[in-house]
């Protein structure tokens, strides 16, 4: 099964990076896919079946809390592995993101060298 | 892709394109004529080939530029993310080896370096690798001229010293002074390949300069404070706390090293001390002893005197040291009838609980002295030595219980007359001549 990670984030130029992060990763086989906002982000998971997706959560409709309770319990997709992606200083709320069962959460501005190594560990590209 | 089929169609069909190795990667693989790309071919009728591959060609480099500004836009994310990480692990420090530790961990994740290290106040606080040389002449050349460089070809200059580095980098550390130090980088001579250092280094390399170089600041400062409050403290140990600040604020313990000044020498001791103890339980003397010399001290301190030491059931307390001071008799007087008034209040509330009363003796003499601190490196007392001390030692045997004795030169210091009683002139031992004495009323 081909390795794929989904980039959910409604501001282009964080897509940009973290597919500029990620680009190693492509020569390793892995495919980048993108998608600008929650309702997309939902489309391409059940399309693609990602194992990895990076979700935003501030975005406009449809949030990261609700893909990601959507994908994990309305959907049954528990084998996709989530990360929420939550700007600094903003109150993340903890206790929301396990019960919508995301699998961790990293802070923007985010470290890139954290957030390849721990795409590397999901995909077993270690 | 959409468009391409569309363009394909227009241009008559029958383009294909492959990759390097000739598998198809789009099209139906056949084609007579064809046009190398970068990685692959284009075949099909020629004119359709060509203007397909210059299609590709354009898109090919666009998307190279893309990448290229995306890598670029990275870079200085990941810089701005350090110099982040790098504020909030120095906000956490306190000591000038950490803060350069941290300096150089961060710095290397961005700027290739095998050997380097921090410069603060004239010696290495923290290391990679080894063999920064402090003297030379580059090192001394960045600390003078405060402005940070670039040397790729360190081989070759002649300031190197005996640093084994084939590049450097190195940036100042600066306070509102002027430069403190510097943090270096290097590469070691002998590594395949050759390491550039560009002006985007030193920059990123000046700016963890600046952070490092206001907490190392911060670092020195805190220390300051802290040895300042050990000194204070020790000083509070034998010095009226005002004394002690004034001591603390003109140059510290340093001041204290050996003088001759005017002093005023007082002794308090008990009365028939040994019969008493003899009697007691050693924790009971013990006891004893520090509710007397706690009583005693407090008096004395308020009476602007210095508590020298503790001799047994002794007290000797200086007035007039370490700061001089014209009224130090009188002081040295006031604490003495506050002393015994003390003793007459402690005395009722040990009979209370059942204890003995203790009485004690004072004498008091002043003169030229000896004063400062005395002792070995690691035992150092601030105390006065000399004849005065002597005498005054000797007048204090001298007072029978309840008594104050005073030398002729203290009643010539205080200047009043009544409330002394002449005693005549005694001898005192080891002294070729008489000195007078007074009982105090």
């Amino acid at each position: 099964m081909s390795k794929k990670i989904l980039i959910v984030d409604d501001e282009p130029h964080l897509r940009m990076l973290i597919q500029q992060t990620l680009e190693d990763l492509e020569d390793e086989g892995v495919e980048l896919l993108t998608a600008t906002n929650g309702e997309e982000a939902i489309e391409v998971i059940r399309a693609e079946q990602p194992q990895l997706v990076f979700l935003d959560v501030m975005m406009p409709k449809k949030n990261g809390f609700d893909v990601c309770q959507a994908v994990k319990h309305e959907m049954g997709m528990t084998g996709v592995h989530i990360i929420l992606l939550t700007a600094k200083g903003q109150e993340f709320d903890r206790q929301k993101g396990q019960e919508v069962g995301a699998d961790l959460y990293m802070t923007k501005p985010f470290d890139p060298d954290a957030l390849l190594a721990k795409a590397r560990e999901v995909l077993g590209l270690v | 892709m959409p468009v391409l089929t569309r363009l394909v169609e227009t241009l008559g069909g029958g383009v294909s394109i492959a990759d390097a190795s000739g598998k198809v990667l789009w099209g139906d693989g056949a084609g007579l004529c064809r046009v190398e790309l970068d990685g692959g071919f284009v075949a099909g009728p020629e004119g359709a080939a060509q203007a397909v591959a210059g299609l590709l060609e354009l898109l090919a480099a666009k998307e190279n530029e893309r990448r290229d500004l995306a890598g670029e836009v990275l870079h200085l994310y990941r810089e701005g993310h350090l110099i982040g990480e790098l504020s909030e692990q120095l906000a956490a420090v306190l000591d000038v080896g950490d803060v350069g530790r941290t300096a150089l961990e961060q710095a290397q994740r961005l700027i290739p370096a095998t050997l380097g290290g921090m410069v603060v106040g004239g010696a290495v606080v923290a290391e990679i690798g080894q063999g920064m040389d402090l003297d030379s002449a580059f090192v001394k050349s960045i600390l003078e001229r405060g402005v940070g460089e670039i040397v790729n070809d360190f081989v070759a200059d002649g300031r190197r010293g005996q640093w084994p580095a084939q590049a450097v980098i190195a940036a100042p550390l600066k306070n509102k002074q002027g430069t403190i130090g510097l943090i270096a980088l290097g590469v070691d001579a002998g590594l395949d390949g050759e390491a550039t250092y560009v002006a985007a280094h030193l920059k990123l390399l000046n700016t963890i300069a600046m952070q490092a170089g206001a907490a190392v600041a911060n670092a020195l400062a805190s220390q300051k404070l802290l040895e300042r409050e050990v000194e204070r403290q020790a000083l509070q140990m034998y010095l009226p706390p005002q004394v002690a600040e004034m001591i603390l604020s003109s140059g510290g313990m340093e001041r204290l090293d050996g003088v001759v000044q005017p002093v005023t020498v007082l002794y308090a001791d008990i009365r028939g001390f040994t019969t008493m103890s003899e009697r007691m339980e050693a924790r009971d003397v013990v006891h004893m002893l520090n509710e007397f010399f706690t009583a005693m001290s407090g008096v004395i301190f308020e009476a602007r005197g210095t508590v020298d030491k503790f001799i047994g059931d002794c007290i000797m307390a200086l007035f007039g040291a370490p700061v001089e001071s014209p009224r130090a008799a009188e002081d040295a007087l006031e604490a003495a009838m506050g002393m015994q008034q003390a003793m007459t209040k402690l005395n009722a509330s040990r009979l209370e609980r059942g204890l003995h009363a203790i009485e004690i003796g004072i004498g008091i003499h002043c003169g030229p002295a000896v004063v400062g601190n005395i002792g070995s490196v690691d035992r150092v007392q601030y105390t006065a030595i000399g004849d005065t001390v002597n005498v005054a030692a000797r007048l204090v045997n001298l007072a029978k219980a309840g008594e104050i004795i005073v030398s002729a030169a203290v009643r010539e210091s205080i200047g009043r007359d009544e409330n002394f009683e002449a005693l005549g002139n005694v001898d005192l031992k080891g002294r070729a001549t008489q000195m007078g004495v007074y009982r105090v009323r």
